[in-house]
């Protein structure tokens, strides 16, 4: 055998009653053997193992015998091969796992000791700007905002290096609330203002109607949000426009930034999302942490979403994102069945403000409610008619028919006139409300409890909480 | 006659002195404690209308602490405002299912602090965050 694989190749003993025999052989020759083939594994002339055929008789093998079993054996070489490579990966992934849980680890310590002086940094330079410690001259002010701008900018970096070393770690979780998109892009927007009107840059918002609202982690969006602004008003040159774009598109809500700056040429175009990469941006004002496209690229990943780049040198730049909304479109297909087949109750919300419909949809839903929605009135009453709802929720003020004329045909149809109606209204017309036979008159804004305990006491508990 | 007297404990000697500075420029009366178990020494001995806490110290730390103000009959009505920092996410919330009366966000922001301080000492038990 150990011939065999020394010299690499397949030997066999055709008759060990006709050898001298070494330590193995008598032992094999001991047991009764007679004729033995050694085929070493080979792999790049490195032997991994042997395959020994023994036999009782003595006699040589067949030549297909020792071809077949070498054909073998070189395939069990790879296997082996392949599995203690496997093994070895593993283990070298475990320990990568390690050491990138420990870098996390270091990272979040690190930034939370850093913080604690620049803390005092930050806070002592506001303190003389703040003149509590008495009068400055223009220059001595000046380089106290120079040492706090410097301070807030590297408490920037900390900040974003911890939120990617929790995003690396698996540890960052985001919040699953509603907010109001136009609200949080105004809020980024009021943030750069002041920079943007000191380089005369115009700012411009454009958000469509059906914006609407976002199940999400709004701290998260707006962090997104107003990374691209900053970096949009950065590189914009004096007297540039900036603006914010946002739609709903396809089941997703897609925001663009938009600026008159410099460009990214192409080759640079996935440069500037690795970190800190900032790509020939020409001017740079000011300095940015490096850190930021990469985050937010991270960010909205966790968000289910997707973060690019349009832009071409020398005329601006695009950056855009999208995250994916809850398909209201689905939610009337789901609940589009009859009455009897329904494991939860089933509410016609009639109303046309977007902000409204998703405000009610999360209400109602929340207390287990399926909705269907109409946006107009005469849209509303047919939608009650095919679907014989447990109860409407109806809008007053709403196109084509309003919520009195919706009123007046449920109540004139036999098949819908038994229908709860609960009114939710802007306008304060309880009187006419109950004399239209509604069954209960709420005035906006409107509470997930108002709501749920009106359906309630018409007659149409919550069903089964989701 | 002072708006209030503060207690401020907090183990990192120039954040504690940060607060001093600002508390004391808007007229309060500031106490310093360096770790929870003075912290904790020092409200029963100089009834603070306001403690604000750093949730991270040395020894016992804010938490605990804090416990030990609410089992003294002396303290028990202190409110007690948690200092934290930024980073923890849910570390606000937490803070507030730990019984502290609110929480100020590290780092501290001078020009917002006197107005939370303010808050706190005028709504001790509203248990929010003064914006």
């Amino acid at each position: 055998m150990g011939r065999a694989a020394e010299e690499a190749r397949t030997l066999q003993v055709t008759n060990l009653n006709a050898v001298s025999l070494d330590v193995h052989l008598t032992v094999l020759h001991d047991f009764g053997w007679r004729s033995v083939l050694v085929v070493p594994l080979l792999r790049q002339a490195r032997v991994v193992g042997a395959l020994v055929v023994r036999r009782r008789s003595t006699g040589g093998f067949e030549p297909q015998v020792c071809e077949l079993l070498e054909t073998f054996a070189s395939q069990s070489a790879l296997a082996i091969l392949n599995a203690r490579l496997f093994g070895e990966l593993g283990t070298r992934r475990a320990e990568l796992e390690v050491v990138s849980q420990h870098k996390s680890d270091f990272l979040a310590s690190m930034s939370h000791e850093l913080r604690t002086p620049l803390n005092a940094v930050i806070g002592f330079s506001e303190v003389l700007l703040e003149r509590m410690a008495g009068e400055l001259n223009d220059q001595q002010d000046e380089y106290l905002r120079d040492i706090h701008d410097a301070g807030r900018h590297l408490l920037e970096l900390l900040n974003e290096i911890l939120d990617l070393s929790k995003i690396e770690a698996g540890q960052m979780e985001l919040d699953h609330e509603p907010f109001v998109v136009d609200e949080v892009l105004r809020g980024g927007i009021a943030l750069v203002r002041e920079r943007a009107a000191r380089h005369d840059i115009r700012l411009e918002l454009s958000v469509a109607a059906d914006a609407g609202l976002l199940l999400g982690d709004e701290l998260r969006f707006r962090q997104v949000v107003l990374n691209l602004l900053s970096n949009a008003v950065k590189f914009t040159p004096d007297g540039g426009l900036v603006t914010v774009e946002a739609r709903r598109k396809q089941g997703q809500l897609q925001v663009s930034v938009t600026d008159t700056g410099p460009g990214i040429a192409a080759d640079d175009q996935e440069r500037i999302f690795e970190s800190f990469q900032q790509g020939g941006r020409g001017i740079r004002r000011e300095e940015g942490t490096g850190l930021g496209l990469t985050l937010c690229r991270r960010l909205v990943a966790l968000m289910g979403g997707d973060l690019w780049l349009e832009s071409e040198a020398g005329r601006g730049s695009r950056f855009s994102f999208r995250v994916p909304t809850y398909d209201e479109a689905a939610e009337v297909v789901r609940a589009a069945q009859p009455a009897g087949d329904r494991a939860q109750p089933l509410v016609a919300l009639v109303e046309d403000d977007p902000l409204a419909v998703d405000l009610l949809t999360l209400h109602l839903e929340g207390s287990g409610f399926e909705v269907a929605c109409a946006r107009e009135g005469a849209a509303g009453v047919e939608l009650v008619q095919r679907l014989s709802p447990d109860a409407v929720v109806l809008d007053i003020r709403l196109p084509g028919l309003d919520g009195w004329e919706v009123m007046s045909r449920l109540a004139a149809d036999p098949a819908t006139s038994a229908t709860p109606v609960v009114v939710v209204s802007v306008v304060d017309e309880r009187h006419r409300g109950f004399a239209a036979g509604a069954a209960a008159y709420l005035v906006k804004p409107v509470s997930r409890d108002d709501l749920i305990g009106a359906l309630e006491h018409a007659g149409v508990p919550a069903g089964v909480s989701r | 006659m002072t708006p209030g007297r503060v207690l401020v404990v907090e183990d990192n000697d120039r954040n504690r002195k940060l607060v001093r500075t600002v508390l004391e420029h808007a007229g309060y009366e500031v106490v310093e404690a360096a770790t929870g178990e003075q912290g904790v020494t020092c409200a029963a001995q100089v009834d603070p209308d306001l403690v604000l806490m750093d949730r991270q110290l040395p020894g016992i730390d804010g938490h605990d602490a804090l416990s030990l103000l609410r089992d003294a009959v002396a303290t028990r009505q202190v409110p007690v405002v948690a200092v934290t920092a930024f980073a923890m996410k849910g570390d606000e919330t937490q803070a507030l299912d730990e019984g502290f009366d609110g929480y100020i966000r590290k780092p501290i922001s001078i020009r917002s602090l006197v107005d939370q301080v303010r808050g706190f000492l005028e709504a001790p038990a509203a248990g929010r965050e003064t914006p």
